[in-house]
């Protein structure tokens, strides 16, 4: 028997919370004593190590502030030279498995993992999953079998080593099985996952890009409306469950199927920075509100919603935090050899926005590591669920910003919320600043879908009024200066699908199939528009 | 009413009994709903039968009958599901579902004949005549629970915790007897032999043995309430059959002499029960007792404890005297108390059981542990461990530790709120979870050890300052002893030094003159004779501790160690050569940073207490020198594996003239030693165990960078200094109530070309100082009304920039750092020879050209 399934089975569901979700009742006193002791510890075992004892120049700081002192802030290309090697010899501690990122230009960040890490970080994998299907406290809804559809990149991607790592902790029933799901394409893999999910049910889906769940969601309804059938639709299994399905979409008054008549999910746990914007038609589509998390590779799971899924709470034991506030991060852009001071959680304050500074705990490289990510504290607490810990949303990665007129800065999650409201049917898009006659321009390549016949001029005056209604700086910024700086241009059918052709020819890795939403290079537009321009 | 009657009504109130707890636990959790569901239909079950047995024709017993044999399907079903929820044993969805629809199935064909077509009589009762289905109801019946049993076994196999084996085992064991009891029914049904059907003391043996795995195992997690409630049900249960036994053969006997008459039935009863009240008044003590039998236990060892430390105030012997009672009575395998350290903010590991004490690391005062036990009252389990969220904060090593220990229990010893120690306790020997009664008895005896503990703590400290101030004191009586013997050498190198001056300025001029070789040897045995007596004085000084001048440098301790060891290894040799043993040595240099010094100096300490150390060793031995810094000192350790130091005499070593050599040594080799790294801001400390051998360590001030900086910037001038040296006709005063002194200086520096005013005190060297116009100031130290002190502030007072030269026979004991602060530059020591007392001027003159410039 699995440890965490013995563990469910001996255990009140009072006690099963306290486990995985207690750390959401810690006080801000407790959550830094847990920090402190976890960073000391680590100071412990990374200063003899080559690694450790360059990046603190050879001390030991024997407390916090010492540390924060001491330790200069670093970023990935620190640790490049080692980590890109793979050399074991300069760490800690020799890991478990090597992890990867895709970093920006086709170059990968690799990560190593440390026994003691990947210890600690199923409990808070088992934590999302209870809180993506608790709806009140001491709620659990889970218990070992649980069938998860998986819709995550096979190892050595992050989310890819977490299916593995839960699985030896755990026993869920995975759809597809991992080992087999790592032969596969992606779109294969979501094939096979329905597949398997017509045939089983599902409880729980786990998926790191949101949008192909929405995806999934619009298919299965135009799939329905057509009356498709295949062959695998035979099943007794899977004939029970469309006719299911169907009576269900029947009684709810609508003729195409969702994937809530067909599944009654217990919990979605999504990872993307896209989960906020798509959260309402995925509930629409699959019935439940997903559950955001903030995952990283270097980190892993770094901080959670809870039942309620409204804001994100940090993990105490994912690393220890440093957050460097929004005025401090803007002089460390202009002058790079800046050292911007930072703050720790108990001095954050609230309706701010922090750039995340992390130092990775158990015998891990990183620290004081600059992960290039904004985030917004948006309380201090949450009296909905009792939480006494800052609450967070993830605002931005920092190279996803694109700078307005030196005055308003555009964030990935805010264009993409924009596009969105706008009501364009869109497969894909690519935002990013150009120069027209010398003067700045923000340019916004979208391909829509076959069915809209919105043109470039209106969508530009619909996402201009969009974003201003978004970003009150956007909308400041244009007003004074009386300007409409955005320009649209609607690429042709396929050219997204061609760009991934091309790509995938070229033997690009799964993560660089896609162009970059914000700031894509020049080459990657003139793969969307040099072939079909409109 | 017979036992015929009364075994199924106590097995339906028994089964109602356990089912009532089971839903009263947890009902949320589908294993307890099954265990729920499970109970409850062997209750119906055994209820049926009494209703049955109870009927007073076959017609009236034939629908229980069928009842009952649906019941146990019903029962046996929902048996295995539990097994299969509760053991994690995968079902699929379509097996559950055909299991309850063969249960419905049966439940709609029940009041048919086809399971049970009559009932016939026999000498035990009703027996069922077999319908077409009948076997298959009993076959399904076995089938599952047999299932269910497969289920059990094999996951007591897998457990891996011997309290979850326990549960799969006992669990198994009930259901055993209640299939070997329904075994018995079925004989009895298919009449192959005589054997009554017992089917329902099965029934009754499975709800006691679940109710010893709730108590003893936590069997679906019952909780303490419920656990005492079982208790009693148990004993309520074992009186019952006790009773009922007896009943029984009364019953059978009555109806056999009389007849079935109820009321003398009764009556009869009731008398016997009267009669047996003495014997069930001790039988329930004797469950009591053995129910509370580990209280009673607990009792005599809280008591037996409380003596034991009631007459000891010795911290090791009430740390020992607690983890033997813990260790003795719970049968733990592991024990540990951890203690506050000498800072008191962390814990250490002070005394285990079961585990080697230096395999255990101690807890930092900032442990998530440690706080959570200053902060909260009671114990922590290894469930709690893995429960409460601030311990996501303990780090791997603490776990390991906690791992290493098998920690069960983790009790924190408080007194006054305020956290004294820590008991950390791994699994029973028995492997057993520790009971209430045990927690109960371990926050007694804590409580009681915080408090006893603690008060020997506090009785250690005031010891330890006891001994303290004992030590202070005796050093304060040798150090007064000490400075006695030093003014009295001081007074005498005082009186020495003036006369020695007078001898060899004298000669010095003498020899000046002197033509006559003979006269001129003379002179100069003389000259070297009153040298040689200046340094048996400075010697004199040094021994008593008096000397305070220094001309320090910066200096390498491991250079020092290095040129020792160059002046050290001929007398190894020698003893190499004269013994025919070898002294091993050994150096172990770290990295320190420089000292402030005299490199002579410190290498004459080492080069003492190594000899000192060779003297030591008999045989062959080892010597050791190491260098470390450990903040702002040097730490030099020398170690010999010699005879050791004897307790009575160590308060004696650095006493001038105290050796444990005998006649062999003078007794001042460590005296020299003190005085030289006392005069360095130094100490020197030592260990010594008699038979193993000495470690000195030598504790010098490391200098700091400032220093260093301004040495290098005065050397810097000082050279600067003396590459463009003035040479002129200075105009000095000298102030000396000591005529002999005062002319000799006279005619010195006549000799050596200054022009030379001559004040026979201190007053009238102040006044001689306003009348002309002084390149340097020579004056004595001691005069009568007005010191060399007064005289050099006054010199400074009127021109600041005059260097002041002070001469006296207290020389060495004058602090050059403090004399500049009162406006001396430079003190020379009596008796001086003239190229000495050249050089000083010269020097003073050249600085002070150069800062005018």
């Amino acid at each position: 028997m699995l440890p965490e399934d013995e563990f469910f089975r001996t255990h009140t569901e009072e006690e099963i919370w306290q486990r995985y979700c207690g750390f959401l009742d810690l006080s801000v006193d407790e959550f830094m004593e847990i920090q402190q002791r976890l960073l000391l510890d680590q100071i412990d075992l990374v200063a003899n190590s080559f690694l450790g004892n360059k990046v603190m120049k050879g001390n030991k700081p024997r407390s916090v502030e010492e540390f924060r002192h001491m330790v200069p802030l670093t970023v990935y290309q620190d640790y490049e030279p080692y980590l890109s090697e793979q050399d074991e010899d300069v760490l800690a501690e020799k890991p478990i498995v090597w992890a990867h990122t895709s970093g920006r230009g086709g170059k990968f960040k690799w990560i190593p993992y440390t026994e003691r890490f990947l210890k600690s970080w199923s409990r808070n994998g088992i934590a999302a999953l209870l809180l993506s299907s608790a709806s009140r406290r001491n709620e659990i809804r889970i218990s070992p079998g649980e069938r998860v559809l998986i819709n995550v990149p096979s190892r050595p991607y992050c989310s890819g080593l977490i299916v593995f790592r839960m699985a030896d902790d755990f026993s869920f029933r995975f759809l597809p099985p991992p080992k087999e799901a790592e032969e596969m394409e992606f779109q294969d893999k979501i094939e096979a996952a329905f597949k398997l999910a017509l045939k089983m049910g599902a409880d729980f889906v786990f998926c790191a890009i949101s949008s192909t769940l929405l995806k999934v969601g619009e298919n299965i309804g135009q799939q329905s409306n057509k009356m498709k059938f295949s062959s695998s639709m035979l099943h007794p299994l899977v004939i029970s469950r469309l006719l299911r399905g169907w009576l269900h979409s029947k009684q709810a008054g609508r003729s195409n199927l969702l994937p809530s008549d067909l599944w009654s999910l217990k919990g979605i746990f999504a990872v993307g920075a896209d989960t906020t914007i798509y959260k309402n038609k995925i509930k629409e589509y699959w019935g439940i509100t997903p559950l955001e998390l903030y995952v990283s590779t270097e980190v892993v799971f770094t901080a959670t919603q809870s039942w309620n899924k409204k804001w994100l709470t940090f993990f105490p034991n994912s690393a220890f935090l440093e957050f460097i506030p929004e005025d401090e991060w803007i002089k460390s852009q202009e002058d790079k050899k800046y050292q911007p001071a930072t703050v720790l959680i108990n001095e954050v304050e609230e309706g701010k926005i922090y750039e995340m500074v992390m130092t990775s705990f158990y015998g891990m490289p990183l620290l004081r590591y600059r992960i290039g990510d904004l985030i917004k504290i948006v309380s201090l607490k949450d009296d909905e669920t009792g939480c006494k810990l800052p609450q967070m949303v993830f605002q931005s990665r920092i190279n996803d910003i694109i700078d307005v007129f030196g005055y308003a800065r555009l964030d990935e999650k805010t264009v993409w919320q924009a596009i969105v409201d706008t009501g364009v049917e869109y497969v894909d898009w690519v935002f990013r600043k150009e120069f027209e006659h010398g003067k700045p321009v923000l340019q916004l390549y979208l391909e829509p879908k076959p069915k809209e016949n919105i043109t470039a001029a209106k969508l530009a005056d619909l996402l201009h009024e969009q974003l201003q209604h978004a970003d009150p700086f956007y909308k400041e910024v244009v007003r004074e200066l009386e300007v409409h700086p955005l320009r649209v241009t609607l690429l042709t059918r396929g050219a997204f699908q061609r760009y991934y052709e091309e790509k995938r020819k070229a033997g690009a890795d799964l993560a660089h199939l896609k162009p970059p939403h914000m700031s894509a290079s020049d080459d990657a537009v003139q793969i969307l528009v040099g072939v079909n321009r409109e | 009413m017979n036992f015929y009657l009364i075994l199924p009504i106590v097995a339906s109130v028994t089964c109602f009994i356990l089912a009532f707890l089971v839903l009263t636990q947890n009902v949320g959790r589908l294993s307890h709903r099954l265990y729920w569901l499970f109970s409850f239909l062997l209750a119906c079950w055994a209820l049926f039968i009494f209703f049955m047995r109870s009927s007073p024709d076959p017609e009236h017993a034939l629908p229980w009958e069928r009842a009952v044999m649906t019941a146990s399907l019903f029962a046996s079903v929902a048996f295995f599901h539990f097994c299969c929820v509760y053991t994690g044993t995968r079902l699929k969805k379509w097996i559950v579902l055909s299991m309850y629809l063969l249960v419905a199935a049966y439940i709609a064909i029940a009041p048919t004949s086809l399971v049970v077509r009559g009932i016939s009589e026999d000498i035990y009762g009703f027996l069922p005549l077999r319908g077409p289905l009948f076997l298959l109801n009993i076959g399904a019946t076995y089938f599952f629970a047999a299932l269910g049993l497969i289920a059990l076994f094999k996951a007591s196999r897998s457990a891996t915790s011997p309290e979850i084996k326990n549960r799969f085992v006992y669990l198994a064991i009930g259901i055993l007897c209640f299939f070997i009891g329904g075994a018995t029914d079925i004989i009895s049904i298919v009449n192959i032999t005589t054997i009554p059907p017992l089917g329902l003391v099965g029934n009754i043996l499975l709800c006691l043995i679940t109710a010893i795995a709730i108590l003893r195992y936590h069997l679906l997690d019952i909780r303490l309430i419920i656990k005492k409630g079982l208790i009693y049900f148990v004993t309520i249960g074992l009186l019952m059959a006790f009773y009922a036994v007896i009943l029984f053969s009364i019953s059978q006997y009555m109806e056999h002499m009389w007849g079935i008459i109820y009321w003398q039935n009764a009556l009869i009863l009731l008398i016997i029960a009267m009669a047996l009240y003495p014997v069930f008044m001790k039988s329930r003590g004797r469950v009591d007792r053995w129910f509370y039998r580990e209280k009673y236990n607990h009792l005599e060892i809280i008591e037996h404890f409380s003596d034991e430390i009631k007459s000891t105030m010795d911290l090791n012997l009430l740390v020992s005297s607690l983890l033997d009672v813990v260790v003795s009575v719970l049968k733990s395998e592991r024990a540990c108390l951890m203690l506050p350290d000498t800072t008191g903010a962390n814990f250490v590991p002070s005394a285990c059981r079961g585990i080697k004490l230096n395999s255990l690391q101690g807890l930092s005062g900032d442990s998530v542990l440690v706080l959570w036990l200053s902060r909260n009252d009671g114990f922590l389990s290894r469930r709690d461990i893995d429960i409460i969220p601030q311990f996501r904060g303990l780090t791997f090593r603490e776990r390991a530790m906690l791992d290493e220990m098998k920690m069960n229990l983790i009790i924190s010893l408080k007194k006054m709120d305020k956290l004294s120690g820590i008991l950390i306790l791994g699994a029973k020997l028995s492997e057993q979870e520790y009971s209430e009664d045990d927690l109960m008895m371990l926050r007694v005896v804590c409580r009681q050890a915080a408090v006893s503990l603690d008060n020997a703590r506090l009785f250690k400290e005031v010891e330890d300052s006891l001994l303290e101030l004992k030590r202070v004191q005796e050093q304060l009586v040798r150090s007064e002893r000490s400075m006695a013997l030093g003014e009295m050498a001081a007074g005498v190198a005082h009186d020495f030094n003036n006369i020695l001056a007078a001898i060899l300025g004298r000669a010095q001029l003498a020899l000046d003159d002197a033509t006559d070789e003979r006269v001129r040897k003379g002179l100069k045995i003389i000259e070297q004779a009153a040298l040689d007596g200046a340094k048996t004085v400075r010697r004199l000084q040094d021994f008593t501790r008096v000397r305070a001048d220094h001309h320090f440098e910066l200096v390498d301790i491991n250079e020092v160690v290095n040129k020792t060891l160059q002046l050290v290894e001929p007398r190894l040799k020698e003893y190499r050569e004269a013994k025919g043993k070898a002294i091993e040595l050994n150096l172990s240099l770290g990295q320190v940073e420089p000292v402030m010094g005299e490199q002579g100096e410190l290498v004459e300490v080492l080069v003492n207490i190594i000899n000192n150390g060779i003297d030591a060793i008999s045989g062959s031995g080892r010597l050791e020198v190491c260098t470390r810094q450990e903040g702002n000192n040097v730490i030099i350790a020398v170690s010999d594996t010699g005879a050791g130091i004897p307790d009575n005499v160590k308060n004696r070593i650095g006493d001038p003239y105290f050796s444990t050599k005998g006649s062999s040594g003078m007794g001042l080799g460590l005296s020299v030693a003190y005085g030289i790294i006392n005069r360095h801001g130094g100490s020197i400390s030592f260990d010594s165990t008699v038979g193993k051998g000495t470690v000195f360590y030598i504790k010098l001030p490391v200098v700091s960078e400032e220093k260093v900086q301004e040495d290098f910037s005065e050397v810097a001038e000082e050279k600067n200094v003396n590459s463009a040296l003035l040479f002129k006709k200075a105009k000095i005063l000298v102030v000396d109530d000591d005529e002999r002194i005062r002319e000799y200086l006279k005619m010195t520096l006549l000799q050596l070309g200054y022009e030379v005013t001559i004040a026979d005190n201190g007053e009238q060297g102040i006044t001689r100082l306003n009348d002309g116009d002084y390149d340097l100031v020579i004056t004595d130290l001691g005069m009568p009304n007005v010191s060399g002190w007064e005289v050099a502030k006054a010199v400074k007072k009127q021109v600041s920039v005059i260097p002041v030269i002070m001469i006296t026979g207290w020389g060495v004991q004058i602090d050059i750092e403090k004399a500049r602060l009162d406006g001396v530059d430079e003190v020379l020591t009596k008796p001086f020879t003239r190229e000495g007392l050249n050089e000083c001027i010269i020097r003073l003159l050249s600085r002070a050209d150069s800062r005018s410039a």
